[in-house]
């Protein structure tokens, strides 16, 4: 097998091979694959990695596909949270009163949410994977990585459940509050000359 | 194999250097402004993420000296956002139509780009690389490598023709893909559209959101450059309507949100990101707690969250 790294190494440098040494790395499964990390890297040093990441984009994209009603319809308890604040209630033109809350507050984020914080007191258990999901205007979902700084861990096991949960709810908040931000203060852009 | 890659390699670099004689980056940005701004085109589009994949319509046209673009999701439900003029309305199943005075929609389309250049200029260098295909159609690949490590890079694919974009990804500092937005096809009109004649013999919005009011009881010792302030106010935040002091910084391509609320019991999480590129960060300084979300770098926003400092 070394033997063969080697004889791929030398291949990806532009040495000829001798049939013998062709037809051995050919049948080697292993090497293939090692063919295809030594161009990947060699695309990298060269900086020609966007194409690259396109081809496997690919893949990971279909994979998203074949995952996607499982991301537009959420679950219910997903539905619950949205259903605490999804009264868009009163007049949309004069929302802006110096507390006044955001009537079209459930716009921006269709489904936002869940477990951020369950790391720290659930770590064992397989089902509670931190995810934060939000599906702004067209309906794209995110999972979130979540960390706590190490300090802080023992907080975080001492938290109630519902200090745990308000938690929760504000973080999603606070990332739902910055696409509706973001869509009402959209200045106009500078004219370019 | 590999002197075949040399080859090629050789004749792109050949090639791409006659290109750029032709025109500079910067002169292919003036160039989609104006095509993005004049042309009457239909582009279907996907929007892609690390874990999922939409559908879009992408509609521009002039009409009647209105300018009209149009978005509309074509899966799911349906929401659509268009702008007219100045103008931007948001219609989705969760809430009542809203309009606001602004004048970009905001959401994944190559109109993001639009009308940036200055702001492209300032914060990254382009360089043109090679030549691409684009729904068809022949593209020219321009890097948008940010000047510093506060904020992601680009790759925009220019329709050689038309000038359109009709493709950008967005990459974070380990070159991790972060989103892809792309056409699949190219329908350009003499006339504009039916739905945009439609939308631009549209009355006036009357019900335009009255802008809220700046607050000043905040400073941020840094800001990464290129970065503003480009509002503030008191709010509550959606949901939990907690009270907060609230600031919008923005280099032009991005939008980071400031928000400053009294410290509650538990402690935040310091750092959230999602794998569409994110990041909050949070900061607790005495007895208030600063959260800053944004998609930009976590140490960029968590800079930011711990130069937050009261005014006076």
């Amino acid at each position: 097998m070394s033997n063969n790294k080697e004889i791929l190494s030398s291949f990806t440098d532009g040495q000829e091979l001798s049939a013998t040494e062709l037809d051995k790395l050919i049948n080697d499964v292993e090497s293939a694959k090692d063919f295809e990390r030594y161009h990947l890297i060699g695309d990298a040093i060269r900086e020609e990695l966007a194409p690259a990441f396109t081809a496997d984009f690919a893949s990971s994209v279909s994979a998203a596909i074949a995952q996607e009603p499982a991301i537009l319809a959420p679950k219910t308890n997903v539905d619950k949270t949205v259903e605490t604040q999804s009264k868009p209630s009163g007049n949309v033109v004069s929302l802006f009163d110096r507390f006044g809350s955001y009537g079209i507050a459930a716009s921006v984020a269709a489904v936002m949410v869940v477990s951020a914080i369950q790391l720290q007191s659930n770590q064992g258990t397989e089902q509670d994977i931190p995810v934060l999901q939000t599906i702004p205007t067209g309906g794209y979902a995110s999972p979130v990585s979540h960390q706590t700084p190490q300090t802080s861990a023992d907080i975080q096991q001492q938290m109630t459940e519902s200090e745990r949960l308000a938690v929760e709810r504000k973080m999603n908040a606070y990332v739902k509050d910055h696409l509706l931000q973001q869509r009402l203060k959209a200045t106009t852009p500078q004219k370019d000359k | 194999m590999f002197t075949c890659r040399r080859i090629i390699g050789a004749f792109s670099i050949l090639f791409s250097s006659i290109a750029a004689a032709e025109k500079t980056p910067t002169d292919w940005l003036d160039s989609m402004n104006l095509a993005h701004q004049t042309l009457n085109f239909t582009i279907p589009m996907v929007h892609l993420e690390p874990n999922s994949a939409q559908t879009y319509l992408f509609e521009h046209g002039v009409s009647d000296d209105r300018q009209v673009v149009y978005i509309a999701a074509l899966s799911g439900p349906v929401r659509h956002s268009y702008r007219i003029d100045n103008i931007v309305t948001y219609m989705e199943p969760e809430s009542r139509p809203y309009s606001i005075n602004a004048g970009q929609i905001i959401g994944p389309s190559p109109a993001i780009f639009v009308g940036k250049t200055q702001h492209i200029i300032d914060n990254y260098s382009l360089t043109m690389i090679e030549r691409g295909r684009i729904a068809g159609r022949v593209t020219q690949l321009i890097r948008l490598k940010a000047k510093d490590k506060n904020r992601f890079n680009y790759i925009l694919w220019l329709d050689v023709e038309t000038k359109l974009l009709l493709r950008y990804d967005l990459f974070d500092l380990n070159n991790n893909l972060l989103e892809q937005v792309q056409a699949v096809g190219l329908h350009l009109n003499e006339r504009p559209s039916d739905n945009v004649e439609k939308l631009a013999a549209q009355p006036k919005s009357e019900t335009v959101m009255i802008p809220s009011t700046a607050q000043d009881n905040w400073r941020l010792n840094w800001l990464p450059s290129g970065f503003s302030v480009k509002a503030s106010d008191e709010h509550r935040v959606v949901s939990t309507a907690e009270n907060v002091d609230y600031l919008m910084l923005s280099d032009g391509l991005t939008q980071v949100s400031v928000y400053i609320a009294k410290a509650q019991q538990a402690e935040l999480p310091a750092k959230l990101q999602t794998n569409n590129g994110l990041s909050v960060a949070n900061f607790r300084r005495g007895l208030i707690d600063i959260t800053v979300v944004g998609r930009i770098p976590y140490d960029t926003a968590l800079k930011i969250a711990q130069s937050v400092a009261p005014n006076g």
